[in-house]
C-alpha cells in the first residue's frame, strides 16, 4: 500500500517524468500535465485557506487560470498575449514583437512605437480588470462562507471557489469597461498588425518576392478554379442522372 | 491521525498515481477510437468529404438525413463513442444518415466566403445526398453554426428540404447575456488571423474555454477518482478532450462575413441578412422545423435558440428543451433517448 511520504511525492514525480518522456500520445501527456497542475491549485487553495495572512485572491488570477503564465503557455495565440500578459516597464509580449519587428527591418518605425506604446496602456487597463476580478471573486467568496456558517468541508470550499470565481467573471467581463478595453487592445493589435504587413511587403520588395497582394490574388484564383470546376461536376453529374432517368422510362415503355 | 490537508493530498497523489498506471498500460498506446460507425465517402470536394453511414438491418426510412456540423471543430462529435452516438441512434430507428465533413481549411481556403459553404458546399453535398438515394427532398439536421447554415440554406432552397431540425442552433445573437455576442461586437476580426489567412482553431478553442474560465480550465481537471477507477469513463473522457482539442482553422473570409453578419449585426434575425445578392428570411421557411435547444448552454443561449419561434409560422414549428449543456445536449447518456425520441416522433 502506498504511504505517503515525501518518498511516495518523489517517485511519483518520476513515474510523471518518465511517462512525459515516454511515447504515449500527446493527447495523453498534456492530460497528465492538466491534472498535476490542478493538483497542485487545489492543494495549494486548501492549505492557503489555513493561513489568515495570505492573500487569496491570486486563486482567482485569469491569465493564470487561462494558462497564459504557464509551461504551455507557447501554443496559445501571439495576438491574445496582451489581453493576459503585462509585465510592468515592457511586457515579454511587446518586447519580443519589438525585437521580431527590429530584425525585419532593423528599425521600428515611430508609428509602431506609438502602436506598441497603445499596446501597452490598454494592456495595463487590461491587467487591472483583471485585479479587480480576483478581489472581487474573493469578496464573493467570504460571502458564500460566512452564507454557509463556517460549517465547510474541502469540498464546500472549492464549490465556493469555483462560484465565486464564475460570478465574478461574468460581472467583470460584461461590464461596459470590459468591453471597451478589448475593442482598444483590438484596435492596436490591428495598427500593429498593419505595420508588420507593411514591413513584411516592404522587405518583399527588397528581396524581389511576389507581394502579398500577388499572393491573394493566386489565391483567389485557385479559389475560383476549384468552384467553377465543382460546378461544372455538379451540373454534369445532374444532367447524366436526368437522362439516366429519361433512358430508363423509355426503355420501360 | 492524517490533517485534512494532507487526506486531500493524499487522495489526489493516489488518483494521480492510478490515472498514470492507465497511461502506462499497453492498451494505452494510441487514443481510444472516434467515429468508429462505418461508413463511406459518396463526394469530395477539395478537403469537404460528404460521408454516408451504412444502413443497419432494420426497415429503412425513405427520406434520408443530412447532418450539417459547424465549422469550428469536428463533426464525429455526433459518433463520439457507440453508447452516445446521434449517428447511431439514427441508423437504428432506420434513418439513412448523410454527414459533411468540412475538413481542415488551409491557406489556400481563405477566401472561401459564407456564399461558398452555403449556395457551394452545401448546395452540392445536398443534390449529391438526392440523386445518390433517388429522393426529391431531405431532411436537414443542422447543429450550432451548421443549423444556422441549414436554415439559410432552407430559405434559400426550399424545394429541397421536406423538414428541417436545428440543434443548439444560434437565431438571435443579442439575445440578453450572451458574452460571445459582447465580445466580438466591435472587435476587427482580421486581427485573429494567422500566418496561413485564416483564423486559428486553437483561438477559438480559447474563446470558448474564457467563457467559463474556472470550470473549463481548472475545475473538470481536479475530479479525477471518477474517471480513473472506471475505465469507460476515461475512455469517454479522453475521446471528448480528443475532440475538443481538435480545431480546424476557419476559413478567413467565412469566419469574417459569420462574425459580422450574424454576432454583430443580427442580420438573421433582424431579416437582414443576404446572400450573394439575395435575401435569406427565416419567414420563408415553409416546412416544419423542428428546434432542440438546451437548458443550461453558455455558448448559445435558449433565448438565442429559441428567437427562431418568432420567424417560423406556428403549424410549422415545434420546440423541445433538453437538460444538458451544449454538447451535452447530444452526447449525454441522460438526454440523448429524449432527444432521439423527440427527433423520431416528429421526423415520422
Amino acid at each position: 500500500m502506498t504511504t505517503k511520504t515525501e518518498e511516495t511525492s518523489k517517485s511519483i514525480f518520476e513515474q510523471f517524468d518518465a511517462l512525459i518522456d515516454s511515447n504515449i500520445p500527446d493527447e495523453y501527456k498534456a492530460l497528465l500535465k492538466s491534472f498535476k497542475e490542478q493538483g497542485f491549485f487545489f492543494n495549494q487553495f486548501i492549505q492557503t485557506m489555513g493561513d489568515k495572512d495570505a492573500d487569496l485572491s491570486a486563486f482567482w488570477n485569469l491569465p493564470n487560470t487561462l494558462g497564459f503564465n504557464n509551461a504551455s503557455a507557447d501554443e496559445q495565440h501571439d495576438w491574445f498575449r496582451p489581453f493576459f500578459e503585462f509585465g510592468g516597464d515592457s511586457g515579454g509580449f511587446n518586447a519580443s514583437l519589438a525585437e521580431q519587428f527590429s530584425s525585419v527591418l532593423n528599425r521600428v518605425t515611430q508609428e509602431t512605437q506609438d502602436s506598441l506604446i497603445a499596446l501597452q496602456a490598454a494592456s495595463a487597463k487590461m491587467n487591472q480588470l483583471h485585479k479587480e476580478l480576483s478581489e472581487l471573486a474573493l469578496a464573493n467568496f467570504q460571502d458564500l462562507k460566512k452564507q454557509s456558517d463556517g460549517e465547510t468541508n474541502e469540498e464546500q470550499l472549492y464549490q465556493h471557489w469555483l462560484q465565486a470565481g464564475e460570478e465574478a467573471f461574468k460581472q467583470i467581463s460584461q461590464s461596459d469597461d470590459y468591453i471597451q478595453v478589448q475593442r482598444e487592445l483590438f484596435e492596436t493589435l490591428g495598427q500593429l498588425k498593419k505595420r508588420q504587413e507593411e514591413v513584411a511587403s516592404q522587405f518583399s520588395n527588397l528581396l524581389g518576392l511576389p507581394s502579398q497582394q500577388s499572393m491573394d490574388d493566386l489565391q483567389k484564383g485557385l479559389h475560383r478554379l476549384r468552384n467553377e470546376f465543382a460546378e461544372y461536376r455538379e451540373h454534369t453529374e445532374a444532367k447524366i442522372h436526368e437522362l439516366s432517368g429519361v433512358i430508363n422510362e423509355l426503355k420501360s415503355k | 491521525m492524517p490533517s485534512s490537508k494532507q487526506k486531500n493530498e493524499d487522495v489526489w497523489q493516489d488518483d494521480f498515481v492510478l490515472l498514470m498506471d492507465q497511461f502506462s498500460a499497453v492498451n494505452r498506446q494510441s487514443l481510444p477510437d472516434v467515429g468508429s460507425t462505418p461508413k463511406e465517402v459518396i463526394y469530395q470536394e477539395n478537403k469537404l468529404r460528404l460521408i454516408r453511414y451504412l444502413p443497419l438491418n432494420v426497415e429503412q426510412k425513405k427520406t434520408p438525413v443530412l447532418i450539417v456540423y459547424a465549422l469550428v471543430n469536428r463533426p464525429y462529435i455526433v459518433d463520439l463513442e457507440p453508447g452516445r452516438s446521434l449517428v447511431l441512434r439514427l441508423l437504428e430507428n432506420g434513418y439513412p444518415v448523410y454527414l459533411i465533413d468540412w475538413g481542415y481549411p488551409d491557406s489556400s481556403d481563405c477566401f472561401t466566403s459564407l456564399n461558398d459553404y452555403i449556395n457551394g458546399l452545401l448546395y452540392r453535398c445536398v443534390q449529391r445526398v438526392k440523386r445518390f438515394t433517388q429522393s426529391k427532398q431531405i431532411d436537414l439536421l443542422g447543429i450550432c453554426q451548421g443549423g444556422v447554415f441549414s436554415l439559410c440554406y432552407t430559405a434559400l432552397h426550399p424545394a429541397d428540404v421536406r423538414k428541417i431540425i436545428t440543434l443548439v442552433t444560434p437565431v438571435d445573437f443579442h439575445s440578453k447575456g450572451n458574452s460571445l455576442s459582447l465580445w466580438t461586437n466591435s472587435i476587427d476580426g482580421k486581427v485573429l488571423s494567422n500566418n496561413t489567412g485564416n483564423i486559428p482553431g486553437g483561438t477559438i478553442s480559447l474563446l470558448f474555454r474564457t467563457l467559463k474560465p474556472f470550470q473549463l480550465n481548472r475545475d473538470k481537471y481536479r475530479q479525477i477518482s471518477q474517471l480513473v477507477q472506471n475505465k469507460k469513463n476515461l475512455a469517454t473522457f479522453l475521446r471528448m478532450e480528443q475532440w475538443l482539442n481538435d480545431n480546424p482553422d476557419l476559413a478567413r473570409l467565412a469566419a469574417l462575413q459569420f462574425m459580422e453578419n450574424f454576432y454583430q449585426k443580427n442580420r438573421l434575425h433582424n431579416k437582414e441578412l443576404t446572400i450573394d445578392g439575395e435575401d435569406v428570411l427565416l419567414e420563408s421557411i415553409n416546412c416544419p422545423v423542428l428546434n432542440l435547444y438546451a437548458e443550461q448552454d453558455h455558448i448559445v443561449p435558449p433565448d438565442c435558440a429559441s428567437a427562431l419561434s418568432q420567424h417560423i409560422k406556428a403549424e410549422y414549428y415545434e420546440e423541445h428543451a433538453l437538460k444538458g449543456g451544449h454538447i451535452g445536449a447530444f452526447t449525454s447518456l441522460k438526454t440523448q433517448q429524449k432527444l432521439i425520441n423527440a427527433l423520431t416522433n416528429w421526423l415520422n
